[in-house]
């Protein structure tokens, strides 16, 4: 069980053409251990920012963040990636696959680096895509899937190795309702667990009391402009 | 082997299959630098392994005559003075010469007694009499010649020759544009009765300097050159290396084009290349699985390349006959041989062949991927 602090965030990014956007203007949220977030705004809001730096994908130009009591933004790179590994699951928004490879040697490649054996990768990868209702797709390439199946894969992914805390990137976005309704719960299973979820999505769909809550909100998109963020 | 290690190897193993362009093409690459490299050292050592054993069968000391700083011919009957100097066990006068036959310029050998004979394999018989030749497989191919033909040289139409017996291409590389004959027949060809080029005289062992001191000092045979089985050997040796070498510089020149597409074709993969390091690394993976990942993939890659280069390289100068690459080793050679050169792939030429491709393929793929893996996740994939 993670909690999960962040304060004062800033990221703003610099195009080629020399423009600056910022995508995050003093953002802090809070995460009890084996808590549930919801981080929701319209499009282009920046969740998949915010998501980015709370995983430690991401450096803020400022701010801190912290999982339980590391802080994560005052680590070097192969420490964040440590605990990452040891911590954290990110299911990615975009299609963020290894190409080339099956459903289920994408869902368990962090497995294998582990040193876990094929059979019984395949065995926990068949059990995470079961649960998303993919079992059946496990042989097939991430292109040969839909937006939302690929999506799934995103979670099982995540998932497969058991982390403490979970970044779901609009997991259900592209899914019909019933599906959204199983991706839901899979998270809420893996919250009862003690699993601290952080979900960014448009509406905080399926938000039940006791569940955290930021949205965020655009103010402006360039030349400085700060976003306004809001718990 | 640990879990790690074994399940890293495999992935790389299963990524080779799925990136089987990316895969043919830096093999390919590699093939079309390291085959014709090895399948030319391979003959250098091959050409030189048959010096040394023909070197080794030969005599201990040559002896030659010498004015103004060029070879002049001996006069045949020193043979008598030069077998009565201690030491000395055998004695066998020969003649070498060039001479055109049927517009092909072959290696006429004049020679005296059986123990001076080639005892190679031959197709009909060995020479029983004056008149009677045997010939190289390039020459009777080129002549159309076969036992019992006649045979003439354009410097003596009235002397015509029967052939006795070819030898086969396999008989030695000596023997392809080779002409041989009696030492008589020789003399008589090029107009120099009673003279031969060379003495080849066989010594006890330890007096090969006294006897060729003293075959120097005698009476007649004035000023004369011996080379000892050492300086031959030395000079063949020097003669391949320079070969050789030459060979090296063309290949390096070769090799280089050679990494330059390489690395274009490298290149066109970065794209996918950094999507798969930020997302592994995005993942969990750490730095250095992921160099590992990379390493034994193109490790593997580079293996397998160097592997087939030395199949393909071997196909080339055995089955193949080292087509248009033996002449550039033994001129006068067609395009094409009647049988290969005498080649060799020793230990040394397969781990440079392993060596050459493991370090270009791994700098080529390492570098890149050791500056995505050092960068943020989000960053090495963009």
């Amino acid at each position: 069980m993670i909690p999960v602090r962040a304060e004062g965030v800033e990221k703003v990014f610099r195009s080629r053409g020399g423009h600056r956007v910022t995508a995050l203007a003093g953002v802090g949220v809070e995460v009890p251990a084996g808590g549930f977030l919801f981080v929701t705004g319209p499009s282009g809001s920046g969740k998949t920012t915010l998501l980015h730096v709370l995983a430690g994908l991401l450096r803020p130009d400022r701010g801190e963040v912290w999982w339980g009591e590391d802080r994560i933004t005052g680590l070097p790179e192969p420490r964040v990636t440590r605990l990452r590994r040891r911590l954290a699951g990110f299911a990615f928004q975009r299609d963020r696959y290894l190409e080339r490879a099956r459903v289920w040697e994408n869902v368990t490649v962090l497995l294998a680096a582990q040193g876990v054996g094929r059979r019984q990768r395949r065995a926990r990868a068949l059990e995470q895509l079961g649960r998303l209702g993919l079992a059946d797709w496990a042989d097939h390439y991430p292109w040969e899937l839909s937006g939302g199946q690929r999506q799934r894969v995103a979670l099982a992914r995540a998932l497969v190795h058991g982390p403490g805390v979970l970044f779901a990137d609009e997991p259900a976005a592209q899914v019909d309702p019933d599906t959204a309704g199983l991706v839901e719960a899979v998270l809420r299973e893996e919250n009862a667990r003690g699993v601290t979820v952080v979900v960014a999505s448009h509406e905080a769909l399926g938000a039940k009391p006791g569940d955290r809550m930021i949205r965020l909100e655009p103010s402006g998109r360039r030349g400085g402009a700060a976003w306004r963020s809001s718990s | 082997m640990s879990p790690r290690i074994r399940e890293l190897a495999l992935m790389a193993l299963a990524d080779l299959a799925r990136h089987t362009f990316r895969t043919a093409v830096v093999g390919a690459c590699l093939a079309a630098a390291l085959v014709p490299y090895l399948a030319g050292l391979a003959m250098v050592r091959g050409l030189e392994r048959e010096a040394r054993v023909s070197l080794a069968a030969g005599a201990d000391l040559y002896v030659t005559g010498e004015a103004f700083g060029r070879t002049r011919p001996l006069d045949a009957a020193m043979a008598e003075a030069i077998r009565a100097v201690p030491g000395v066990e055998r004695v066998a006068a020969r003649i070498t010469g060039r001479a055109y036959v049927g517009g092909a310029l072959a290696l006429v050998l004049g020679v005296e007694g059986p123990a001076a004979w080639p005892a190679v394999p031959r197709a009909g018989r060995g020479i029983e009499g004056p008149g009677e030749v045997l010939v190289g497989a390039e020459i009777a191919r080129a002549l159309s010649l076969s036992p019992r033909d006649l045979l003439t040289f354009p410097r003596d139409p009235a002397e015509v020759f029967t052939v006795a017996g070819v030898f086969p291409p396999a008989a030695g590389l000596w023997s392809r544009d080779a002409v041989v004959m009696g030492l008589g027949d020789a003399q008589d060809l090029f107009g120099r009765p009673g003279q031969v080029t060379e003495f080849l005289v066989w010594v006890r062992p330890g007096f090969a300097d006294t006897v060729a001191s003293r075959i120097r000092a005698l009476n007649g045979i004035g000023s004369v050159r011996i080379q000892d089985r050492a300086l031959v050997g030395a000079l063949v040796e020097a003669g391949y290396g320079t070969s050789g070498g030459l060979f090296t510089a063309l290949f390096w020149a070769a090799f280089a084009c050679s990494v330059l597409a390489m690395w274009v074709v490298l290149g066109f993969s970065a794209g996918e290349r950094g999507r798969e390091v930020g997302l592994l690394k995005a993942l969990g993976w750490y730095t250095e699985e992921v160099l590992a990942l990379v390493a034994l993939e193109n490790g593997l890659s580079a293996l397998l390349a160097a592997s087939g280069s030395v199949v393909l390289a071997w196909l080339w100068v055995g089955p193949g006959r080292g087509a248009f690459l033996a002449p550039y080793f033994v001129r006068g050679l067609p395009p094409v041989p009647l049988a290969g050169l005498p080649y060799r792939f020793g230990p040394a030429l397969l781990l440079a062949a392993v060596v050459l491709s493991e370090t270009l393929v791994l700098t080529a793929a390492l570098v890149p991927t050791w500056r995505l893996a050092r960068r943020p996740p989000l960053e090495a994939g963009t």
